[in-house]
């Protein structure tokens, strides 16, 4: 589960951890699971982020064209 | 009296008043036997009510303010009907105190007012010139000062909407400027403050720097400050000529804007302030430009902001997207490398265990070939064993047999002796009852039926008595 008090930053930096560990460390099969599974949360997680920011950006600078 | 006076040429000769006037306004008249053309700056004017009006002219010494000749001057109004409009029409200012004038003048004498003008043509050019002068001269002074281009060195805030109104509060010009501020088509708003000031005739200098100081006491709480007037005639400029007035300009804090309502020259008020324009509208119009321009900087900003925050959400999202893939892709690889593993580890154990298969099975052959020959050896030794036991048995049977017949024969006549055949055949019976060999008659009751065995047949017979 990601942390709720993550930042998008963090996730991001834990997105490319977990993929550095894919890449070089061999993980045996239990692990890659957990670490694929953060791994999508944590992208989930940061595309939400995403999404919400940019529909509150969207929001802000919507507010004065009329 | 006069005859006397051709007469008595040593005495002194004494005038009555009369007579002496009489005398001046006759040399007067040799004199001034027409007009003249005279100069001269007004130090004070007034119109009668019955449309007169009156003059006084004075002369000033070179660079001093000291009067070195003052006389009296009349305007009869028909006269003034026709030269106001002309002058004033001309230069834009009024025939009033401060002004230099050039007039034609009869020279008139009246024996109760002494001396005065009667003035029937005036030329404007000389005041125009004279006017253009001074002003010259003014501007001068604030050049050599240093100071003409100070308040110009202000900046104009970027948004310029608390603005500070020096106007007289009746003027159309004051009323013109509200109108165009408050109905601008952006809906700017704008604080407008009004310090009413008088804006013509004497005291206007000293009442619009009164008000430039009451300004300048809250001077944080206004953006800029514009003097305007306007609407009605175009005269009575010369308060904006004035050297104080214009130095308290250069020196204020505060951008000045003047919209002073002439199209003629630029008053050293206009040439002092930060920015002229010619009208109060028009000095409404540069300040909703100015916010103009700041509303079009900031939507600028903004489609900056929404540019730069699209971008780096594109950015963003192509990370993410970027390292979703190669999570996808890393995890796909590392799950088939896994699964490689497997099989290699699976053909591995297969071929391993064929192998150890193959080996036990050769293991049990050879063992199988063991036991098969150890049982064969094993048989064959039996088989041995046996052949010399039948060889023993066939040498050695053939007297045991005999031996044993000999036993058998012997047995045999024992047996004839006891075989019950042998004791039937001597005439005893046996009889059964259900089977059994009666041995006594008490276990028999009548009508049992008894089986009888003799040695030849038998016979099945019924218990009649039993004793």
């Amino acid at each position: 589960m990601a942390k709720k008090n993550i930042t998008y930053n963090e996730a991001v930096k834990d997105i490319e951890l977990i993929l550095q560990h894919l890449e070089e460390e061999d993980l045996d099969v239990d692990q890659l699971a957990d670490k694929v599974k953060k791994a999508t949360e944590l992208i989930q997680f940061c595309k939400d982020k995403l999404k919400n920011t940019e529909e509150e950006v969207n929001k802000i600078l919507d507010v004065d064209e009329e | 009296m006069s005859i006397n006076s051709s007469k008595n040429k040593t005495s002194p000769q004494v005038f009555s008043l009369s007579e002496l006037s009489r005398k001046i306004k006759s040399s007067l008249n040799d004199s001034f036997p027409e007009k003249v053309w005279l100069r001269g700056e007004i130090s004070d004017i007034r119109q009668h009510s019955n449309g007169h009006v009156y003059i006084e002219l004075i002369e000033k010494a070179k660079n001093s303010d000291k009067i070195t000749a003052r006389i009296k001057a009349t305007i009869w109004s028909f006269t003034y009907r026709m030269l106001r409009p002309y002058f004033e029409g001309t230069t834009g200012y009024a025939l009033s105190t401060g002004i230099k004038i050039m007039v034609l003048a009869s020279v008139e004498y009246h024996p109760q007012y002494s001396i005065s003008l009667n003035i029937t043509d005036i030329d404007p050019s000389y005041t125009l010139g004279d006017l253009a002068q001074k002003k010259d001269e003014i501007l001068q002074r604030l050049v050599q000062e240093g100071v003409i281009d100070m308040n110009k060195e202000l900046e104009i805030p970027i948004v310029p909407q608390r603005i500070a109104v020096i106007s007289s509060e009746s003027a159309a010009g004051y009323e013109d400027f509200l109108n165009s501020l408050e109905n601008n088509i952006y809906n700017f708003h704008f604080n407008i403050t009004l310090f009413p000031a008088l804006m013509q005739g004497d005291k206007a200098v000293e009442s619009i720097i009164n008000m430039l100081e009451n300004i300048y006491e809250n001077e944080e709480k206004y953006d800029l400050v514009v003097i305007i007037r306007g609407g009605g005639a175009k005269i009575d400029l010369e308060c904006f000529n004035d050297y104080e007035l214009a130095y308290h300009i250069t020196q204020f804090p505060l951008p000045v804007l003047t919209g002073i309502g002439h199209e003629r020259d630029e008053t050293i008020t206009d040439i002092a302030a930060h920015t002229k324009l010619k009208t109060p509208t028009a000095v409404a119009e540069f300040l909703i430009d100015s916010l103009l321009v700041f509303l079009s900087e900031l939507n600028e900003f903004r489609d900056r902001i929404t540019n730069i925050s699209n971008n780096r959400f594109q950015d963003s999202e192509n990370l993410i997207n970027r390292y979703s893939l190669l999570l996808f892709n890393v995890t796909k690889n590392k799950l088939s490398d896994h699964h490689n593993k497997l099989s290699r580890l699976g053909i591995q154990a297969e071929s391993k265990s064929r192998k150890l298969l193959f080996h036990k099975a050769a293991e049990l052959n050879s063992a199988k070939q063991q036991i098969r020959s150890r049982i064969n050896s094993k048989i064959r030794e039996a088989f041995d064993k046996f052949e010399t036991s039948s060889r023993l048995i066939r040498v050695k049977s053939p007297k045991i047999i005999n031996l044993e017949n000999q036993k058998l024969i012997s047995f045999h006549k024992a047996l004839k002796i006891l075989d019950p055949i042998n004791i039937l055949k001597r005439g005893y019976s046996l009889s059964y009852f259900k089977g059994m060999l009666i041995k006594e008659s008490g276990k028999l009751k009548s009508g049992d039926e008894i089986q009888t065995r003799l040695y030849k047949g038998q016979i099945i017979s019924r218990v009649t008595k039993n004793k």
